[in-house]
């Protein structure tokens, strides 16, 4: 009996509202379902909702059905309430999808009502027996409709919240888990997110001899350059001042397939498994989103993650944690210092800085391709997309990193789902455009790949003891700390001016100007949070201005960073140090390791196992 | 040698046969073209022609071109005919017979050249508008010489794809020759020689460069009350073009739909609209004072409409105060059965000739 896809709760003394009704309840969580079939799960807005949820993500084919079964400890009869949305309102969109009980099929469509926002949607009385039931979703379009979860009720006035933090007490109460999460242990460093700068942090550090956990919130590592949204890697990790940093980035690269290629196998995502799995001393969580945190004063204590698909929850203990996330969410969760959008020139004396501050930040791109087939092929109208013609079009056969929406029309955070769905609203429409009315060019080509998990550029800069700006870069200061080598263009992208014409503030296309610099080298005080004492960070989210960010954010370049904050923590660790005092006190170690881990001190034996 | 010589004959009978087409078509064609300008400098030469359909009328203009294009210290010389249409926008480019166009070591294009040539002539927004030629073939030739740089590896990268490798140069002067003077002088010419039956023909084309230009000039010259001129715009509404669609209903006169006819026009053109029109029509509706028809079809409507729809159905409504009795008893139920409830109680309260009965009960409830 699986604990999680039920419960059975009594609602005495539950609620003041209901006292003398006695109900029983069931919750099923979507991404929980044991068949995913090809519905795909999406955990983008955990930190909005507190939740993944199932999305059907056929590229306009309709995907297997998804199905489950439920446990109900007394049979009778239920009211049924679905949690979906109409992600494309406009005026209805294509997502919709049905439910089938017990072979049943339930009338009602559900994801076309029109509305944008989460809500529970009644879907009538239906008779479940005792035991084992079996609940299936039927896709009908391909065009990613979605549901979070379903909630059984022998109460029609039992509807559950739909508050998100609200819906998390209840979530954690018919989930079962209000006895706490499952511990994993306590380590050295626990590194949270598992991108380019977080595999090599993890790897770093574990070379060195640290006990390090590696959580990742996606079934696969490497992030941006990983076959689930596939950016290549770039910034060079030949010219660097110690150019023994860059060599576990060198073992990650899979080579370069460019940006979007359909050939997933391009990305190396089993290589990065096989690379962290062959170390010893890290013990990896994929899967796992970390949501929450325990603190002892300016420290981390802990840090809770859950399981995207089973929502099990664990708990990392650890000396030093690393905000290798992109957003910052550690940081966040623990209180750092952050700074997101734009400061002003007068804020930063930095010449390419905005006139005011602002929110805007550089957007998430949901890449795609499509490729050429010995066979014609149709894609259908999309009424729900947005609409193009003759006069405005993107006329080609792939994406490349233009596709980008954001640039302060929406929060990379917080609205992570309205850029994805923007995004897809793009493609889908420029593609059916191009499909139907430029037929003679397009009609052998047929999608291959559409990214539904968006490659973010820009969240959360968390502030460290030194915030990197424009004129660090550009008078090419070396400091004293200066170890991560950093080559790339100040690349800070805007909406594309054809398509701010025609679609003003909502943009999905972007152009950009690159800046040229010098090879220059980012201090290890941009690598640790300044106010909470054990947290380091490595990845787009370091301490740097919105414009020195626009240079720093490039993969290989955060995959240094990553080694760096290994290197980092073991020195902290090695003289029971913060990573402050590895800067204060520990700086000729930490900079002789740099130079070459060899240099000081010799391999660690490995571990017996 | 032998080989050599055989080449060189084809190549006579080729050149000879060259030659001798334009003479032999030339009589047919000059009915169909009027020179209007020709120019001759050191570096460019070329005469315009305005090209007209079988009727006459004026179809679009075209240029054989002449010039040279040089890097250091090389030159080759380059024959190109230019084609724009009557607003002087480039069209498209063709190379007259018997002549080549090369790249680098003279290797002549080959299709998939052409096709990118057509491609980078036809964007108007592109990069080449930001460099100066030094900038660009320096980069190429530092491209070629060291492999893609990866600290300025990104902005070559980003030209790259702007140009043909091997014909910088050509790409270049072609791309600025495509929206210089001459297509200047097409627009001029046209703009010269405008009538209103030219102005019908815009609209009605189909290609928006001329839709949106006539529009404009309909608009200026205030002819609108031009009943062809007017049902030719609206048809504008109807076509597959959303911008231009979107673009028009935001510029049109209020004066246009003050007829209970266009105002019912507009509703249907409303229903078979896309649904970004849609709002804007909706945003059009707010502006105007509605006939009744049209005010039932807000109240009725909001029933079926999305929230997003329902804002709009609403703001609509909310100017209009004016509403019959009938009307007023449809708010005051959607009032009652808890719809819309504050939107319906504004609308009331600002009804000019509000029904007594009705003007009682808000006065009972707000006690």
């Amino acid at each position: 009996m699986k604990r999680i896809l039920w419960i059975f709760g009594l609602l005495l003394g539950f609620t003041q509202i209901n006292p003398s009704q006695a109900q029983n309840r069931v919750l099923v969580e979507a991404e929980s379902f044991e068949n995913t079939g090809g519905w795909v799960i999406d955990q983008q807005s955990f930190d909005v909702l507190y939740s993944s949820y199932l999305m059907a993500h056929g590229m306009g084919r309709v995907v297997k059905d998804a199905s489950t079964q439920v446990n109900f400890q007394k049979g009778g009869t239920y009211h049924m309430w679905v949690r979906t949305k109409d992600w494309a309102p406009y005026p209805t969109g294509p997502g919709a999808f049905k439910l089938t009980i017990n072979n049943k099929e339930i009338d009602q469509v559900f994801g076309q009502s029109g509305i944008v926002d989460w809500d529970w949607y009644y879907a009538g009385a239906i008779e479940m027996m005792e035991g084992e039931n079996s609940l299936t979703a039927k896709d009908l379009s391909g065009f990613n409709g979605r549901f979070d979860a379903i909630y059984f009720s022998t109460s029609k006035a039992d509807k559950p919240t739909n508050d998100n933090q609200e819906l998390l007490t209840l979530r954690k109460e018919l989930l079962g888990l209000t006895d706490g999460p499952e511990e994993i242990g306590k380590f050295d460093l626990v590194v949270v997110g598992g991108g380019m700068a977080g595999t090599t942090a993890a790897i770093s550090a574990a070379r060195m001899g640290l006990k390090v956990a590696l959580v990742q919130n996606r079934p696969v590592l490497g992030g941006n350059n990983s076959s689930e949204i596939r950016v290549h890697l770039m910034g060079r990790v030949d010219v660097n001042h110690y150019p023994k940093l860059g060599r576990i980035v060198r073992e990650l690269d899979n080579g370069d397939p460019g940006n979007g290629n359909p050939d997933e196998k391009r990305y190396g995502d089993d290589r990065k498994v096989e690379i962290v799995k062959a170390e010893p001393n890290i013990s990896l969580h994929l899967n796992t989103h970390v949501y929450a945190v325990e603190m002892d004063g300016n420290s981390i204590k802990a840090v809770i993650g859950r399981d995207i698909a089973t929502n099990q929850e664990y708990r990392f203990e650890s000396t030093y944690f690393s905000d290798c996330t992109g957003d910052g969410t550690l940081g966040f969760l623990a209180g750092a210092e952050f700074r997101m959008g734009r400061e002003s020139k007068e804020e930063t004396g930095e010449s390419l800085a905005a006139v005011t501050a602002d929110d805007f930040t550089l957007g998430t791109s949901n890449l795609w391709a499509s490729l050429e087939k010995e066979y014609a092929s149709d894609f259908p109208e999309t009424p729900w997309a947005l609409q193009f013609s003759d006069e405005y079009h993107i006329d080609d056969h792939k994406a490349d990193w233009q596709w980008e929406t954001g640039f302060g029309n929406f929060n990379t955070i917080y609205e992570a789902e309205q850029i994805r769905d923007h995004n897809l609203r793009a493609i889908f429409g420029n593609w059916s455009y191009l499909k139907n009315q430029k037929g003679d060019k397009y009609k052998y080509n047929e999608l291959a790949w559409v990214a539904y998990i968006g490659g973010k550029r820009e969240s959360r800069r968390l502030m460290g003891d030194h915030v990197l700006t424009q004129m660090d870069i550009q008078d090419g200061e070396m400091y004293p700390d200066g170890s991560v080598t950093a080559t790339w263009t100040i690349d800070l992208h805007f909406p594309d001016a054809k398509n701010s014409k025609y679609f003003e503030g909502e943009e999905f296309f972007a152009a950009t100007k690159h800046i040229k610099v010098q090879p220059y080298t980012i201090p290890y005080r941009c690598l640790y949070s300044r106010n909470i004492d054990n947290l380091y960070m490595a990845g787009r989210n370091i301490s740097t201005t919105h414009v020195a960010f626009g240079s720093t954010r490039v993969m290989r370049t955060c995959g240094m960073m990553g080694e760096a904050v290994g290197y980092a923590a073991y020195v902290a660790k090695r003289n029971n140090a913060s990573p402050r005092e590895v800067y204060t006190r520990h700086l000729e170690e930490f900079m002789s390791i740099i130079e070459s881990p060899l240099n000081i001190y010799t391999y660690p034996t490995l571990p017996n196992k | 040698m032998e080989h050599n010589s055989k080449y060189l004959t084809y190549g006579l009978i080729l050149l000879l046969l060259t030659l001798s087409l334009p003479g032999f078509q030339g009589n047919v064609k000059l009915d169909n073209k009027v020179l209007i300008e020709s120019l001759e400098t050191d570096s460019l030469r070329y005469d315009m022609y305005l090209l007209e359909d079988d009727s006459g009328q004026p179809e679009g203009f075209m240029a054989e071109i002449f010039t040279p294009v040089c890097h250091t210290n090389e030159c080759y010389p380059v024959y190109v005919n230019f084609y724009w249409d009557l607003l002087g926008n480039y069209e498209r480019y063709e190379v007259p017979e018997g002549e080549l166009l090369t790249k680098l070591d003279h290797v002549p294009f080959d299709a998939s050249d052409h096709g990118k040539l057509q491609e980078i002539l036809s964007n108007e927004n592109s990069l080449l508008k930001d460099y100066k030629i030094e900038e660009l073939v320096g980069s190429t030739q530092t491209a070629a010489a060291n492999g893609v740089d990866a600290v300025t590896g990104a902005t070559l990268k980003t030209i790259q794809n702007e140009v043909i490798y091997g014909a910088v140069y050509s790409c270049y002067t072609l791309w600025y020759l495509a929206r210089g003077n001459m297509a200047a002088t097409a627009k001029a010419h046209t703009v010269e020689n405008s009538s209103r039956e030219q102005l019908l023909k815009f609209l009605e084309s189909g290609h928006y460069p001329y839709q949106y230009w006539a529009i404009e000039k309909v608009l200026t010259k205030g002819t609108q009350k031009d009943e062809k001129l007017s049902t030719a715009m609206l048809q504008i509404l109807e076509g597959d073009n959303i911008f231009l669609a979107a673009h028009l209903i935001k510029v049109l006169p209020l004066e246009v739909f003050s007829t209970l006819e266009r105002q019912v026009w507009l509703w249907e053109t409303l229903e078979n609209s896309q649904y970004r029109l849609q709002m804007d029509i909706f945003d059009k509706l707010k502006e105007l004072a509605l006939y009744p028809e049209i005010q039932n079809k807000l109240l009725i409507g909001l029933n079926e409409a999305n929230p997003a729809q329902q804002r709009k159905l609403l703001a609509a409504l909310q100017n209009q105060s004016n509403l019959n009795n009938a009307q007023q008893f449809l708010a005051l139920e959607y009032l009652q059965a808890g719809k819309w409830a504050p939107e319906m109680t504004e609308l009331l309260k600002t009804q000019e000739n509000l029904d007594k009965k009705i003007k009682k009960q808000l006065n009972t409830q707000n006690k």
